[in-house]
């Protein structure tokens, strides 16, 4: 039903956009706009407006270039979806793998509105302070609480490498578990507007930023690490399991 | 981990690495948020003290009851699928599903009781802790019980059962994981001083 015209060339792809996704995420949020780790939910109204007067162009270049790392995301999720259809071929309608392709567009726009929200309250300093608080505070609820699209691609990776019986499957099955692991992990996010102040589901909590931003990481640092391996082993698969 | 020691892993457990792996992790979280309720009860001991006495054992120590009487359904469903006696494995399954869905019924009246008397998720750390670990291992609990009636709808004839005797193993695995969850939260949040 798919044949993949080639392979090697996809693999080269999602090991570039993954490697882009994270110098330009990584450096735009948590080196130039500073925004990463998140600053506490309890800064008061003054803290919250300082933040934003006293590092105006570092802000906006940081989340600039934070979010034109996000947009690379998107090809190494649908190589993702690609290989994962190879699986799904027998069984018609590849859903597992359209799902997670979707998803991969939630997770990248849910990704990237923030970056707008936080651009916006920096783009005019001067403006009323209760409105750059209002902007602060939405770019972080959306930034931290909806993680259901990351989730859903966890559940679906996770199905469809436990549905490869393949000699060899597109990623191994201990990843697929922990793909579903990282879907669990998931599940303190949606507490995040409850605490306003502090706390382990605070925005800048352990379980709502520490836990779910750094689980995903460690996994996608691994695919990585095995991505690479491939290709210098000169695999046609994804991973070598 | 290589593939000898995948078989000797094997070997001992019919379950896959894989859902050891699962378990693994997922008790690691549990374990984080076991030291975050110490850690709160260490900074917030009188709060802790008067939440823990408006908490109402008798749910708690009912749901205990449940969940063990569920696990022990579980373990038997597993030998039965074993020893391929499936009509007595589709009954303890619906035991299983039976014991699962009254554990939930027991919680729901149990958050009812705390909502009404004006408690919530930010009322102050004790409830915090309580709302949402209790809330994280009824997810789990949710999540067994759709594994659970999937192996009743889905896995019921002897073909499917001998074809998927590591998944009823897995499955049964997970089930017994929630229910240790619970007993570790029961004592920490209801009993413990």
């Amino acid at each position: 039903m798919f044949k993949t015209y080639d392979r090697k060339s996809l693999v080269m792809i999602a090991g570039i956009s993954m490697l882009i996704t994270a110098v330009f995420y990584v450096g735009g949020m948590f080196v130039i706009s500073g925004f990463l780790p998140p600053p506490s939910p309890g800064l008061s109204e003054t803290e919250v407006v300082n933040l934003y007067r006293e590092n105006h162009l570092s802000i906006i270049t940081g989340l600039t270039i934070a979010f034109v790392g996000i947009g690379f995301m998107l090809p190494l999720c649908i190589v993702g979806s690609v290989f994962m259809a190879e699986v799904e071929a027998d069984d018609g309608f590849p859903f597992f793998s359209v799902m997670q392709g979707l998803c991969a567009v939630v997770t990248v726009l849910f990704t990237a509105f923030p970056t707008f929200v936080w651009m916006a309250a920096a783009f005019r300093v001067e403006r009323s302070p209760e409105l750059i608080v209002m902007m602060h505070d939405l770019g972080w609820i959306m930034w931290a609480t909806p993680s259901w699209g990351f989730a859903f691609q966890g559940i679906c990776v996770g199905v469809v490498g436990l549905k490869d019986r393949r000699p060899k499957p597109f990623i191994p099955r201990w990843m697929s578990y922990l793909a579903l692991w990282l879907a669990a992990g998931m599940t303190a996010t949606p507490l995040v507007p409850f605490f306003t102040s502090s706390g382990p589901f605070a925005w800048d909590g352990l379980f709502s930023f520490w836990v779910a931003f750094f689980s995903p990481i460690g996994w996608n640092t691994i695919l990585f690490l095995l991505i690479i391996n491939n290709i210098r082993n000169g695999q046609q698969e994804l991973v070598e399991a | 981990m290589n593939a000898a020691d995948d078989n000797l892993l094997e070997q001992r457990s019919p379950v896959e690495v894989g859902v050891w792996i699962f378990i693994l992790a997922d008790m690691c979280v549990f374990a984080m948020y076991f030291g975050v309720f110490a850690w709160d009860k260490h900074l917030h001991p009188e709060q802790f003290v008067q939440g823990q006495a408006t908490l109402n054992n008798g749910f708690g120590a009912l749901n205990t009851i449940v969940l063990l009487i569920s696990s022990y359904f579980m373990a038997s469903a597993v030998h039965a699928a074993r020893a391929q006696k499936i009509e007595v494995y589709a009954r303890l399954i619906r035991l299983t599903i039976v014991c699962g869905s009254a554990f939930l019924v027991v919680k729901t009246a149990e958050y009812t009781e705390k909502i009404s008397a004006g408690f919530h998720i930010a009322s102050n750390e004790f409830y915090r802790n309580y709302f949402s670990f209790t809330g994280f291992h009824m997810v789990h609990v949710i999540v067994g019980l759709s594994f659970v009636t999937y192996l009743l709808f889905s896995i019921r004839t002897s073909e499917q059962v001998r074809a998927n005797a590591s998944f009823i193993e897995g499955v049964g695995l997970y089930w017994h994981m929630v229910d240790l969850l619970w007993v570790v939260l029961f004592s920490l949040i209801y009993l413990v001083p």
